[in-house]
């Protein structure tokens, strides 16, 4: 019986040395690399399509002040056993300036030989649309979200930037900077006695 | 016998087993995501920049993914799609790119005047993406049973690709001239205004073959606000 189990371990040992022994030339046969090595990837690549000029307009927008900002907006919903919780950072940039095509017929109030004086349009946001979405960065999303919330929460942030870009203190410098500007040119031009002055909305 | 068959499925255990946590670590390194600083920025630049033209540009972004059993085995490529295993996504992007002229490069080399005669000389346009937007309505998607639905990480991913290819696959030539063309009929009604009678609107036209062709791949550079 003792013969027995000895030659039953003597010959596992040797089968285990064997199993060892093959796997390590088999190893060292395809220089370092493991004899079986499998992953599964997915495509993360997007297929080429056309691009379609949709528009192609002439406008009139004079910039004088741009405002690039960051907005974290969040949402919270609440379910049966966990919330589903979303933030995200949308990044924008705002033009403030004036909208060349608001220019009526009595824009220049006074004009004699080398003196001028204008009235030009308020300073107005130029673009309603200034949210670049390829920017945006997904911090938490957890949960299921409907392309109907994700649209909610862009609004949220259009609007937060909006309200934050517009303030009367920045429309105030994009004001200073644009009398600045347009006296310059004005001066360039010949004009010696410059006054101006912005329409109230 | 039994105690030998015992050892034998044990050590396979073993070696299986550490093979599988080697390479659910390499998976989870791999797709460990970079998550970068939320700091809200608020930058404020004063400029002074004519934008006479804008171009709506409408693309679709599609994703076709199949899981794929990829590797070697034995020395052998192994590349098999897992059945049932599919998602696909079409996402339409509407961006705006705006051609302007930067004023505060004007100043007395390119306004010349002469009583009630004005010649400008304008500096060559430059472009800027000024939005990009997805239309969320019209996003169409479908993911079989056993994959996840697209996250807002990988759509925003392939909205960022589909922007670039975009820039690479515009015609600029055309987007120069009408952006030159919009910004001389954008001044010439407020020089009207302001008394002038000749009005003359040029560009630059001093470039020679090689200086144009390099000013071209500048348009390309666009500004990515």
């Amino acid at each position: 019986m003792r013969k027995k189990i000895g030659f039953t371990l003597l010959l596992g040992l040797i089968c285990i040395g064997l199993f060892v022994w093959i796997g390590y030339k088999v190893k060292t046969m395809l220089n370092g690399n493991s004899l079986i090595s499998l992953s599964i990837t997915q495509n993360s690549e997007i297929e080429e399509t056309p691009i379609e000029i949709s528009k192609i307009q002439r406008i009139g927008e004079w910039e004088f002040l741009s405002i690039k900002t960051e907005e974290l907006v969040d949402s919270i919903k609440k379910g049966f056993f966990f919330d589903d919780h979303m933030a995200c950072i949308y990044q924008g940039t705002l033009s403030l300036g004036i909208n060349m095509e608001t220019f009526n017929e009595q824009w220049i109030l006074a004009q004699k030989a080398d003196s001028i004086s204008l009235l030009l349009p308020p300073i107005t946001l130029l673009d309603q649309d200034f949210i670049n979405e390829a920017k945006t960065n997904v911090f938490i999303e957890e949960g299921t979200w409907t392309e109907k919330e994700k649209e909610e929460l862009y609004q949220k942030a259009r609007k937060r930037m909006q309200q934050r870009a517009c303030s009367q203190e920045n429309r105030t410098i994009a004001e200073k900077h644009a009398s600045a500007q347009i006296s310059h040119l004005l001066r360039t031009m010949g004009f010696t006695k410059i006054h101006l002055s912005f329409r109230k909305e | 016998m039994k105690r030998l068959h015992i050892l034998v499925i044990g050590v396979f255990a073993l070696s299986a087993i550490c093979g599988c946590r080697q390479t659910s670590q390499k998976q989870e390194t791999e797709t460990s995501v970079k998550i970068d600083s939320t700091a809200l920025v608020l930058r404020l630049q004063q400029c002074s920049k004519i934008y006479s033209s804008e171009y709506k540009i409408h693309k679709i972004v599609t994703n076709k993914d199949v899981l794929k059993l990829e590797g070697n085995v034995i020395n052998h490529k192994v590349d098999i799609p897992i059945p049932n295993s599919s998602r696909k996504i079409a996402i339409p992007i509407d961006i705006t790119i705006k051609g302007y002229t930067d004023m505060s490069q004007l100043d007395s080399r390119n306004i010349l005047t002469e009583g009630k005669k004005i010649t400008v000389i304008l500096p060559d346009p430059k472009f800027a993406v000024t939005s990009v937007k997805i239309d969320r309505k019209n996003i169409i998607k479908s993911a079989d049973l056993i994959r996840s639905a697209y996250l807002e990480q990988e759509i925003n991913q392939f909205v960022k690709k589909g922007e670039q290819s975009v820039y690479k696959n515009l015609p600029w030539d055309e987007f120069i001239k009408t952006a030159r063309s919009n910004a001389a009929h954008t001044l010439f009604p407020i020089l009207q205004d302001l008394g002038f009678e000749e009005i003359h609107i040029q560009n630059r036209d001093d470039l020679n073959a090689q200086e144009a062709e390099k000013s071209k791949l500048l348009f390309k550079n666009i500004e990515n606000r």
